[in-house]
Formats: structure tokens, C-alpha cells, sequence
């Protein structure tokens, strides 16, 4: 339930900035934030910087995996797995939460 | 000791229980590999593992790696551990829960039963988490970093320094952080595999970030990626 209402301040668009790029807020609060920030001088740079942030972890995810010789090992304990070199799909969504 | 403590203990306890005796993961390689269950219901169960859990592998391993402070060779024992376990609980998976929580709370126990920890100890390195959240969200201060800080910031920044600073952190954080921003699990998600309440999940994880970005800006100035601005 939508906790925010109408025009909020700078202090509690701050509070709430990492709710918002992580999409818990519920959708009224997450409306009065956004709307907050999107047009704040002081608040934007501090959402741009945090949306950065995660970026930077996206990249840093997207770097590293198992290695082929793991994949082949589970692909021969597990029947059905995909062959080596086969696409992992979802387990490597590189997605950011926003 | 405090009532939400207390539960936390009887809830790790009670997973415990639920897991087998825990096979040795050692470090290095050759590894044993024992052989999975034969017949029927162990092929069954083998596809419905390949088709919903082994996509999740990935972010298994990254999560196992950040656990074992990027010991890729433990990183990889605890990740088969976690599949072999999986697949040796396969029936207690209750189709259409959440397979990645699930995947993640099977490798978190296997990692922490390996390490012989115990909450007790763990709860000595906690802070007052009472602190409001919206102090913790405020981003540290870049100060007169530059005309654009935020991007220069972040350029500057070698992945392996932003591993490091991670794996720096404090366990109680790092898991929070891992969990969310390398792990992409919701904060009701991470309050599964933890075995606590969200308040508190969102509190590790504002503190972690923020304890995370001030390390990382701090390497920044240090090595002169940004400028030191009045703080």
C-alpha cells in the first residue's frame, strides 16, 4: 500500500531511492518518487549515480562464470542437461533491476 | 538473546536437519563425483532438474564464488555440491515455488555447514540495525569530483578492486549484496534464503552498499580517479 502522498520532499525521495531502482515500492510510492526525481536537481545525480552502481555489478556478473569443465561434469551427474557450450539462458540474465 | 534471534537459530537449525550429512568439499582438484541415484524416479527427477535448476547455474556459481571470497576451485565444489543436492532433494521442490531461492538457500547452508559456522558467532559482528533506511540509502559524497562524477566514477574503477571491496565486507552484509545486486533476488526473495525478516534484509543491504561505495570511493581518490571534494 501506497505510503507516500503528493508531492514529497527531497529527504524522502532520497530514502526511499534504492527501493525504487530495486522495484519494491509499491506503485503509488513508486509513482510519487519517480515523479520526484526525475525533475530534481539534487536528487537525479544521486539516482543516475546509484543506477550506475548497479551497472557496474551487471558488468561485473556478466564476467564471471563456471567454468566448461563444471557444466560437462553436472551435464554427465543430471539426465536431461544440455550439452556443453549449450546457451545457460535465465541463469545468466544480466538484466539490471530497473 | 533477542526472540528474532533466537528463531533465526532454530530456523537455521531446522535446515540443517533437513540436509544430509555433508560430504567434504575440498579445494582443488581432482574431484570424487558420486554418482547420482539410478532407475525411474531418479531419470525423472534428473530432467526436471536439468529443465528448472540448471539454467540457474550461473548465478549459483557467481553467488558460491562471492561466499567463498572468489576461490574459484571452492566456488566450483560448492556449486555441484548444491546441484547434487538438489537433485538428491528434488522431491521436496514444490513445483512452481521460487527455484532460485531455493537453489541459493541449499548452496548458503552447504556453504555455511562446510564452514562449520554457527549463528552465534556471526551475531557478534552485527550492528544495530535499528538505524532508519533512509539515512543508509543517501549515496556517499562525490563531492567536486568532476562535471560528471557518476560516469567517471565508475570508469575509473578496475573489477577487480570492486571484488575485493566486496569481498571486504562483512558477512552479514556481503550476503545481502551478493544476494541482490550479483544475484538479482527481491528483497522477499533474500529474506527466504536468509532466514530473516525483509526489514532486516533491507537494512544489510543499504549498509553494505553504502559501506561498498564509500570503500570504492575512497580506492577512487587514492589512486586519483576522482578528486577528494569537500566531504
Amino acid at each position: 500500500m501506497g505510503r507516500l502522498r503528493g508531492m514529497i520532499s527531497c529527504e524522502e525521495a532520497l530514502g526511499h531511492l534504492w527501493e525504487l531502482i530495486d522495484g519494491e515500492l509499491a506503485p503509488e510510492d513508486e509513482t510519487a518518487v519517480r515523479r520526484h526525481v526525475e525533475v530534481c536537481s539534487r536528487c537525479y545525480p544521486r539516482y543516475d549515480f546509484q543506477r550506475a552502481y548497479l551497472s557496474l555489478l551487471g558488468r561485473i556478473r556478466r564476467g564471471e562464470g563456471p567454468s566448461p569443465e563444471l557444466r560437462r561434469r553436472l551435464a554427465g551427474l543430471i539426465p536431461g542437461a544440455p550439452p556443453e557450450g549449450h546457451d545457460p539462458g535465465c541463469g545468466s540474465d544480466t538484466s539490471s533491476k530497473e | 538473546m533477542s526472540a528474532e534471534h533466537l528463531w533465526e537459530r532454530v530456523r537455521m537449525g531446522l535446515r540443517m536437519l533437513a540436509l544430509p550429512s555433508p560430504r567434504r568439499v575440498q579445494a582443488g582438484r581432482p574431484r570424487e563425483i558420486p554418482s547420482p541415484p539410478v532407475g525411474d524416479a531418479a531419470a525423472s527427477s534428473g530432467e526436471g532438474l536439468a529443465q528448472e535448476a540448471l539454467p540457474w547455474l550461473d548465478a549459483v556459481y557467481t553467488y558460491a564464488l562471492r561466499l567463498t571470497r572468489g576461490d574459484r576451485d571452492a566456488a566450483e565444489d560448492l556449486a555441484q555440491e548444491t546441484f547434487l543436492r538438489a537433485h538428491r532433494f528434488w522431491g521436496t521442490y514444490e513445483r512452481g515455488t521460487n527455484m532460485k531461492a531455493w537453489l541459493f538457500t541449499i548452496c548458503r547452508n552447504t556453504y555455511l555447514h562446510e564452514q562449520g559456522r554457527s549463528r552465534t558467532r556471526r551475531e557478534t559482528t552485527m550492528t544495530d540495525l535499528d538505524t532508519s533506511y533512509d539515512a543508509l540509502a543517501l549515496p556517499p559524497d562525490l563531492g567536486a569530483a568532476g562535471t560528471d562524477p557518476e560516469r567517471e566514477f565508475f570508469a575509473g574503477l578496475i573489477d577487480e578492486e570492486v571484488v575485493t571491496a566486496i569481498d571486504a565486507l562483512p558477512e552479514e552484509y556481503r550476503e545481502a549484496l551478493v544476494l541482490s545486486d550479483l544475484g538479482d533476488l527481491t528483497y522477499s526473495e533474500i529474506s527466504e534464503v536468509l532466514g530473516v525478516p525483509v526489514g532486516t534484509v533491507k537494512s544489510r543491504l543499504f549498509r553494505a552498499r553504502r559501506s561498498l561505495q564509500e570503500s570504492l570511493l575512497e580506492y577512487a581518490i587514492r589512486t586519483g580517479v576522482v578528486e577528494e571534494g569537500p566531504r
